[in-house]
């Protein structure tokens, strides 16, 4: 006997009722995926169709290997039991179906026959258990052990009860239908005979069981298809929405916003819900509540009014029929005090699984706050004044530029037809303190040693205009963009140097859009080359530990984690010490998005939090290669009483020492 | 009539407690004017019942004194003030008239200038020269640029000085001068602004930035010194103010923190209770006038900001400095002469 | 209501390198250029009173080069279209008096109710231009306002200004009049974009020095000579109280002499002796003295 079955075994002669069951479940379920179609043409327009191959590419990696989803263990296994599981349960399905609706049909033959029957057979079981443990899994995190990133739905649990008990039933009908017809490959189907020994054991009668496979047979199909009817409106809805987000992912370099038309208008940013792209719109339906942005986030960790997942969630009722479009974003929807808690230190965009890009939302929200209602902390207006008349954040003026570099012998001012590098040197450093000028000063005397050829802009250095552009200034930004390309342009500069990160993902991430064209290393990157080649030696080493802070936008925005830990690993005698938090996890210092200027109302100080961390791993000090993160650092270290114990440099001042 | 302006005159200002310091300030500037160019030194004393200022005025070198009483001159109105001086001006044609740059002074100068389209010199330094060519210095920008004017030819110049600029002379024993005492009729309709009450400035709750002495407290001082600290901003009339780790303890308000994230501050005097000096803190301080700081730690950053620099436990030295406080206020009460009791 | 506002665009000395050793002038190259900050609290304030008094007409004017434009054009776009014209004169003076004629003369021709300006010019630090119009026009003034109440209908307002040391005097002034404002009266707002584009499309009347109808006997009262640089400022320093024997100061140096860069030596002793210091230096330097201002 060749192995096989009869697909509407025991079932007969009803399945005219099956397929308008079926219909039924699609056509609702096209009205629930017009709903989200029309949700996401709420939104302007945007090409982004580029590079198809390459999206197609990084999409199908992406499924395979889930990797983004595995960065948290229990819901990457999870998710992975359950995707897999559905994909092959539902390719055996696409099988049946095409062979009861084609090739019997037209061509009276079948598939589903001999050996090809029973590894189907084997596989669709194996992957149904597989589903059932995933489902399992979800379940016991979801209702047992609850981590506070997650808030529970009521349609979260009809979804899992749902899939689980089509998952059960279709096991049961096996079952059934293998005690009925008893034949002779029943192991083939392990979970069925697993199932229908239980059934036998229990004692139910063949009868009955032919009975009760007839009801849950229709059980089974029913709730499947309800499944179907139910999919857009539940956050099932993810296997649509999220793998076209990452599909559609932004493939733009990672620290750059997107420049806006200043020379019109009457509105700037994002005011509405239809202001946002598409794009936008579809992040927001791409959102799976799954809460890792949160679980990252400084400003929801200190106890701020922050929290990303909220702000994507609460953005995204818009996307529901009938929502009110008119409603203005800002203060309704996103409070003020949780649009300027942002960072901008990028941790949810780096740990989210679907791609979902949260800070460009709140960027656009700023602007439009900042730039047509004129709207924010009352502590940024000095600072863009300062921007605009003094041309740096503090208000110090260009006259004092140079001052840092008043005790070296070095006169490097770029002069008209000067050819080297240029040595950007950044207002923190410059302006801020006394202390901060170490770090640019330590930067010269590298450069001086490794035989460099490099000038300063001095006087004619302006701000580069990362903090007005994070804290929705673009006016400013885009002027200060346009003079300090001008001067760059009279100098004829190619390549830029500089220490600051925030500087530095500037002008190589942003300036390009303001026809810059200069080439822009990090100072670490050029130390790093510099050593390898033999430019720079280390004399001696450094017998302190200590531990590496990656600065947002060197890390997360710019990618750049091997260098420090290179550099450290030639001039420390003993390994360098991670924090708990390190690499594209690092825990920022809270100086990002404008925040340095700001006051912390509400929560703990997210750098008092990072120092914690740091000293907890007994290092005797933290190296950093920001600026900010220094100042930031700093004050942190003077309140919890440790500046005469816990040591606060930047990576460049040791490198110095050394060399 | 005469045929030159005569006299150096200053204009004096009071309140309830007597003559102003600044007052006193100018004349010691004056007496040495006077000196130089060779000129009287006057006193114009405008009040209603003011003759009991006009031995103080003697000690300090007030050689006659004009003297105008009336009920409407009691509020430091200006249409009446640059009434009565206009007359007095008419009349005696003075050479130079300084005042103070005070809130009234620095209406009041500019006023009777315009009024007499006379040249008008305001927040002065000093005055050099002599005879037609008389230069008179005073910052501008910023403090950063010091200007010399030429007030060209017409006669009197009104000078105003800043107060706190100049240090008090001496006094000597009061002496008789010469009191002209002018009836002045002030036609009603011209006082086309009414006083309508004071309202007391609290230390405690004005803004920070407008402070002149602020008590400033850190992490370090803690929550248990706030009490002690209040009572000498309150002696010293101060205002609180601190860093950001006192925000964050809940020590001070947010709208009392100084810093690059708070508030950035310029008062006269600041001293600085229990605060390290971080950078924070020190951005937000570093123009203040004059800084004294008391810290436990000898290596405190903030003894590098601060021209009196103590090393102590505050808790212990700040009670003591209240008790003095209290003890050279109450002498300044027995009669002593204001400004003075230096020696004490 | 017809409220004229007078804006002035300073130049901000924050460098001692400012006066030009050589030539002995201001090099504008040093500064920064921006609208005086007093001015800019004036402009605040006259668009305040419009989101209040429906029925009012804002007048900016200024006197000076053409690069004062961009100053007006800044403070038109504090307040966008509830700003009705923009004036410019193009004369720029150092003397007050000039400054005020010129002013007076072009205010007197447009009429108004209200004529708002800063206390003064962070530049030359004169306070002088508002008092000389107030009395060229002949209304009442009120310097260094803090709080502008207009009584409603009637031709009144209720104004409060500083006298020092946080005290506030309460005044009543008729209308029309000058008022100066100081800090404290408001917060100005930051310019919007929309209104920054709006305010580069505006047009700004120009009228020149010899159109103004004066007097030909009117003419500068004062004339600077000379700028310089003042010394570096010192910091006062304490030095060790002179009533305290021979040894006690003996101690105090040597005690005090730690590594320090700069400021002075770091005291110790006893509380009472510290206490003694910490009085000496308020007593020095005036603080126990009766009030100054």
């Amino acid at each position: 006997m060749i192995p096989s079955r009869e697909i509407f075994w025991n079932v007969g002669s009803q399945q005219g009722a099956v397929y308008l069951v079926a219909l039924m479940s699609v056509a609702i379920a096209s009205i629930g995926l017009l709903q989200h179609i029309k949700g996401w043409r709420k939104g302007r327009k945007e090409k982004i169709f580029d590079q198809a191959g390459n999206r197609l590419k990084y999409f199908f990696r992406f499924l395979l290997s889930h990797e983004r989803i595995r960065k948290d263990t229990y819901a990457g296994v999870m998710h992975l039991f359950i995707f897999w599981g559905f994909v092959v349960l539902f390719l055996g399905t696409l099988i049946i179906a095409f062979q009861e609706d084609l090739l019997l049909p037209f061509f009276g033959r079948k598939v589903l026959e001999g050996n090809f029957y029973l590894i189907y057979s084997l596989v669709l079981d194996l992957f149904g258990l597989l589903a059932i443990v995933g489902v399992g899994l979800a379940l016991y995190r979801r209702y047992v052990l609850q981590p506070e990133k997650l808030d529970n739905k009521p349609s979260d649990l009809i979804l899992l009860c749902l899939i689980l008990f089509i998952l059960v039933s279709g096991f049961c009908v096996e079952g059934f239908r293998l005690n009925v017809s008893n034949p002779q490959w029943a192991l083939w189907e392990p979970v069925g005979w697993l199932f229908g020994t239980i059934f036998n054991v229990l004692g139910i009668a063949t009868s009955t069981q032919r009975g009760l496979h007839k009801i849950i047979w229709w059980l089974h199909l029913i709730a499947s298809m309800g499944l179907i009817a139910y999919f857009p409106f539940s956050n099932l809805f993810h296997v649509v929405s999220s793998s076209l987000n990452v599909f559609f992912r932004s493939l733009k370099p990672s620290g750059a916003l997107v420049p806006i038309d200043i020379q019109e208008g009457e509105q700037f940013g994002v005011a509405h819900i239809q202001d946002f792209t598409w794009k936008d719109l579809l992040d927001l339906d791409a959102c799976t509540r799954c809460g890792r942005c949160q679980e990252n986030c400084p400003a929801a960790i200190s106890g701020k009014p922050l929290n990303p997942k909220k702000v994507i969630q609460d953005l995204r009722t818009f996307l529901q029929p009938f929502s009110h479009n008119g409603v203005p974003l800002v203060s309704n929807i996103v409070s003020e005090a949780e649009l300027w808690a942002c960072t901008t230190c990028r941790a949810c965009m780096e740990v989210c699984p679907v791609f979902v890009e949260h800070l460009n939302k709140i960027i656009e929200m700023r602007r439009h706050s900042v730039l047509t209602e004129s709207k924010f902390p009352s502590e940024y207006k000095q600072v863009f004044k300062n921007l605009e008349i003094f041309g740096d954040t503090l208000g110090k003026g260009k006259l004092f530029r140079e001052d840092w570099a008043s005790n070296l012998t070095i006169d490097r001012v770029y002069q008209q037809n000067d050819t080297g590098l240029l040595f950007w040197v950044g207002c923190m450093s410059a302006l801020y303190d006394e202390r901060s000028k170490n770090t640019p000063i330590a930067a010269a005397k590298i450069l001086e040693k490794a035989g460099l050829d490099f000038g300063i802009l001095g006087e004619e250095e302006l701000c580069c205009g990362d903090a007005a552009r994070r804290m929705g200034n673009e006016y400013l930004f885009q002027h200060l963009a346009k003079k300090n390309i001008e001067v760059f342009r009279k100098y004829k500069i190619k390549k830029v140097v500089t220490h600051c990160p925030h500087c530095f993902n500037t002008f190589k991430n942003e300036y390009a859009q303001f026809g810059a064209d200069i080439e822009v290393v990090h100072f670490m990157e050029l130390i790093v080359t510099l050593l390898r080649e033999g430019k720079l030696n280390v004399k001696s080493k450094i017998d302190d530990i200590f531990t590496y802070h990656d600065p947002c936008y060197l890390g997360r925005h710019n990618s750049i984690y091997m260098e420090p830990r290179e550099i450290l690993g030639l001039i420390l005698n003993s390994d360098m010490k991670e924090m708990d938090s390190f690499r594209d996890k690092s825990f920022c210092c809270g100086a990002g998005g404008g925040n340095m200027w700001r006051a912390a109302v509400t929560g703990r100080r997210i750098e008092g939090l990072r120092v914690e961390e740091a000293v907890k791993t007994d290092a005797s000090g933290i190296i950093t290669s920001c600026p900010f993160c220094e100042i930031m650092f700093d004050s942190a270290v003077k309140q919890k009483g440790l500046e005469y114990s816990f040591r606060l440099m930047d990576i460049i001042e040791l490198v110095n020492r050394v060399t | 009539m005469r045929l030159k302006p005569e006299g150096i005159w200053i204009l004096e200002e009071h309140d309830d407690e007597g003559t102003k310091n600044i007052t006193l300030e100018l004349l010691s500037e004056g007496q040495k004017l006077a000196r130089r160019l060779n000129e009287q030194l006057c006193v114009c004393l405008l009040g209603s019942q003011v003759g009991g200022c006009i031995p103080t005025l003697t000690q300090y070198g007030a050689e006659k004194i004009y003297l105008v009483e009336h009920e409407l001159l009691s509020e430091c109105s200006l249409d009446a003030y640059a009434f009565v001086l206009g007359e007095l001006i008419k009349e005696y044609d003075p050479y130079i008239l300084m005042m103070g740059a005070t809130p009234s002074g620095s209406e009041l100068a500019p006023r009777i200038a315009a009024r007499f389209k006379l040249p008008c010199i305001t927040e002065a330094k000093n005055i050099t020269g002599q005879e037609e060519n008389l230069q008179i210095t005073k910052s501008a920008y910023n403090d950063q640029v010091y200007i010399t004017i030429d007030p060209l030819a017409r006669r009197p110049l009104i000078v105003t000085m800043p107060p706190g600029e100049t240090d008090i002379i001496e006094p000597n024993k009061p002496r008789e001068v010469e009191v002209i005492k002018k009836n002045v009729e002030i036609p009603a309709d011209i006082m086309r602004t009414k006083r309508k009450r004071i309202i007391k400035g609290d230390p405690r709750t004005i803004r920070l930035e407008e402070a002149d002495i602020i008590v400033s407290l850190g992490r370090g001082a803690g929550n248990e010194s706030l009490p002690i600290l209040q009572e000498l901003a309150d002696a010293l009339g101060a205002s609180i103010g601190g860093s950001r780790g006192a925000v964050d303890d809940g020590i001070i308000k947010f709208e009392r923190q100084i810093g690059i994230s708070g508030k950035t501050v310029t008062p006269r005097l600041l001293i600085a209770c229990g605060i390290s000096g971080a950078r924070e803190f020190t951005a937000g301080m570093e123009n203040s006038n004059l800084v004294a700081a008391v810290n436990i730690d000898q290596k405190a950053r903030i003894f590098d900001y601060a021209n009196l620099c103590i090393k102590g436990d505050l808790r212990m030295i700040i009670p003591q400095v209240i008790d003095k406080i209290q003890i050279a206020k109450q002498k300044r009460e027995k009669g002593q002469v204001l400004g003075l009791d230096t020696k004490s | 209501m017809k409220i004229i506002v007078c804006a002035k665009r300073v130049g901000h000395a924050y460098h001692s390198s400012t006066v030009d050793l050589s030539t002995g002038h201001i090099d504008p190259g040093k500064m920064v250029f921006m609208l005086n900050p007093y001015d800019e609290i004036a402009v605040e304030e006259a668009i305040r009173i419009k989101e209040h008094i429906s029925d009012c007409e804002i007048i900016l004017i200024t006197l000076g080069i053409f690069e004062a434009e961009e100053t007006l054009r800044y403070a038109f776009a504090m307040g966008g279209r509830r700003i009705n014209r923009m004036i410019r004169i193009n004369y720029e003076s150092f003397d007050p008096w000039e400054t005020a004629l010129a002013l007076s003369n072009v205010i007197k021709k447009i009429g108004f109710d209200i004529i708002l300006c800063g206390e003064k010019a962070i530049d030359d630090n004169c306070s002088q231009v508002g008092t000389f119009v107030a009395e060229l026009l002949n209304i009442p003034q009120v310097s260094g306002i803090v709080k502008l109440d207009i009584v409603p209908q009637g031709k009144k307002t209720l104004v409060e200004r500083y006298l020092g040391k946080g005290d506030r005097e309460e005044m009543e002034c008729c209308l029309p009049a000058l008022f100066t404002v100081g800090k404290g009266l408001n917060d100005p707002r930051y310019p919007s974009l929309p209104n920054r584009i709006l305010a580069e499309k505006m047009k700004i009347e120009e009228i020149d020095w010899i159109d103004l109808e004066f007097g030909s006997e009117e003419k500068a009262l004062t004339k600077v000579t000379k700028f310089f640089s003042p010394k570096p400022k010192t910091r006062k320093m304490f030095t060790p109280d002179s009533s305290l024997s021979a040894l006690e100061r003996l101690n105090l140096m040597m005690s005090g002499s730690s590594s320090k860069k700069e400021g002075s030596t770091v005291l110790e002793g006893s509380a009472n002796q510290l206490a003694d210091h910490l009085v000496k230096f308020l007593v020095q330097n005036k603080f126990l003295s009766k009030e100054d201002k």
